[in-house]
Order: structure tokens, then sequence, then C-alpha cells
């Protein structure tokens, strides 16, 4: 066959040509009688061989049935599982973010304790290098019968 | 319909049955959930064709029963036209299983009468090949019915 290839008799056979290509051809086929032929061999060979797989089929009380899942219970069941998990999801999460909001708090107070205490530390130190300047000592009396400490300057000895 | 069509790929009626199930499970879920399904027999088949691939890939199907004389066309009372028929059938499905899986499900669903738009949304192959690929297929098939002389048997 000259005039049609097989692919576009094929295509034309099964209606997938776009339209103006299908007249284009259908006006060919009805001018042209050895096309013509070639056409209905292979219409013929097509129409046989779907028809004829067409004949497979099986016993209508061996064709399955669809098994509906036990009704509306089991989908019911299944949206509320799934509700459960994901208000689960939503707890654990609140717990996380509540957890983490109050260490983070914890650590702040921690620094300003810690603050406090360096501040302090300074200022003993500034008082011991006030007095060593003055040519002073800090005197530290313990009286063994009662335990009891007193903290008194050197200069303060005389008064 | 979907059965016949898995059935053909598979030849193992309870496999088939175990796809079609999970197919129409899969569609009532869905149906359920409120999502819109356009055109449900491609939907069904292209499911279908997955379902059957996954498994393959999964070496969960080893195939292949030979066609019973059950699985012939069920509303021919004559004998002989009966036996004919049964007759045609078995070469045909000779022949089909000479060409690659790919080829074979074309051939399959270009019997139960889809276009080429369809066959190639449910594969998943270009739209420009399935004509080409299904015209091949049915070459080979013709040279194959021909090649067991069967045109000279019936």
């Amino acid at each position: 066959m000259n005039c049609i290839n097989d692919q576009q008799l094929f295509d034309f056979i099964n209606n997938e040509l776009p339209s103006e290509e299908h007249e284009h051809l259908e006006f060919h086929l009805n001018n042209c009688s050895d096309c013509r032929e070639v056409y209905n061999l292979k219409q013929e060979e097509i129409n046989w061989l779907k028809g004829s797989m067409k004949d497979f089929s099986f016993p209508l009380d061996e064709i399955p049935k669809f098994i509906f899942p036990e009704e509306n219970k089991t989908h019911k069941n299944r949206r509320l599982t799934s509700m459960i998990v994901r208000l689960g999801i939503a707890a654990t999460i609140l717990i996380l973010i509540s957890i983490s909001i109050l260490f983070l708090d914890q650590k702040k107070r921690n620094n300003i304790e810690l603050q406090r205490i360096q501040i302090e530390q300074e200022m003993l130190i500034t008082d011991m290098n006030e007095a060593w300047h003055e040519r002073e000592l800090i005197i530290t009396q313990t009286d063994p019968k009662t335990g009891k400490s007193e903290v008194f300057l050197s200069s303060e000895i005389g008064k | 319909m979907l059965f016949r069509y898995v059935f053909r790929l598979i030849r193992d009626e309870e496999i088939a049955k175990d796809i079609c199930q999970d197919v129409f499970m899969k569609l009532y879920t869905e149906v359920s959930e409120g999502k819109k399904i356009e055109l449900i027999k491609s939907w069904l088949f292209k499911c279908a064709t997955n379902d059957f691939l996954n498994r393959v890939k999964r070496g969960k199907v080893i195939v292949f029963e030979q066609l019973s004389s059950k699985h012939e066309s069920q509303n021919i009372q004559n004998p002989e036209e009966k036996y004919i028929k049964t007759e045609r059938l078995k070469y045909i499905e000779q022949a089909i299983e000479k060409v690659s899986p790919n080829e074979k499900q074309l051939i399959y669903l270009f019997q139960e009468d889809f276009s080429y738009a369809e066959i190639s949304e449910i594969i998943g192959i270009k739209y420009s090949s399935v004509g080409k690929t299904l015209s091949r297929a049915i070459q080979k098939i013709s040279a194959q019915l021909h090649k067991i002389k069967y045109h000279e048997l019936y």
C-alpha cells in the first residue's frame, strides 16, 4: 500500500485520528480501491480479534462480589481512632512546649541569682582591698567556749 | 470486566479476586472520604494495573494457570459453536502469550474498548505511543496465528 501507511489505517479504524485527517483518509478510501481493500481486510482482522477475545468470560457465580467493610461501624471506629490519635499528638506537643517554657524560665532565674552572687563577691573583694590600703587587718575572733565569731578591723582594737 | 482483565494478566483466580477486592475497597474509601473520581472505569483499571505491577515487583505473582473450558463464552448453547469458540480463544491466548507484558496489557485494555487516551492514562505511557504499540502487538499476534496456521484450521 503506497497511499496510506499501516499506522494511519490502524488509527483510522480505531477512530483516533484528528477530525481533519480522518475526513481526508475517508475521502481517499472512497476513491482508491487498493486502499479500500487493505482497509477492509485490516478492519475485519481487528474486529475478529476483538470479538473473539470477548468470548473470554467467567461463570456468573465465579465473578467475585465486592465485600463491603462492616458498614459504618468500621468506618466510624476508624474515624474515632484517627481523631484520638490526632488529639494525642496535639496533647504531646502542648506538654513539650510547656516543659520547654518552664525550663527556660528556670534557667533565666538561675542566671539572675548567679549574677547577684558575682556582684556580692566583687563588692567583698573591693572592701578587702580598701582595708589593705588603709593598712588595716580584718580580724576574725572566735570564742572557743561559745563558738561565736566576731569580725573587726585592726584599727578598732585600741578603741 | 475488571476481573476478566486482571485474571488475564495473572491467570490466577485467587490473586485476581484479591486485587479486585483491594481496588474496590480503595474506591469505597476514597468515595467515603469525599474525594472526587472523574472517570471511575479508567480509575479502577489503573489501580488494578498498578496493584498487579506492584505484586510482580515484589515477586508475589508466579502465574499462569492454563485456560480451562469454564472461561469460555457462557451464552452459547450449541456444542459445535462452543467448541470452535473455545479452540479459537485458546489459539489467540497462546499467541498473546508471545508478546511482551506491556503489549499484553495494551491488547487487553483495547479489547475492553478503551480509547487511546484512556489506555495511556491507565498504563502511564505517552498517548502517541499507544497506537504504535497496539498496532505492532496486533501484527505480532496475527503473525503468530498465521505461523500456527490457525486460519487453515478455523
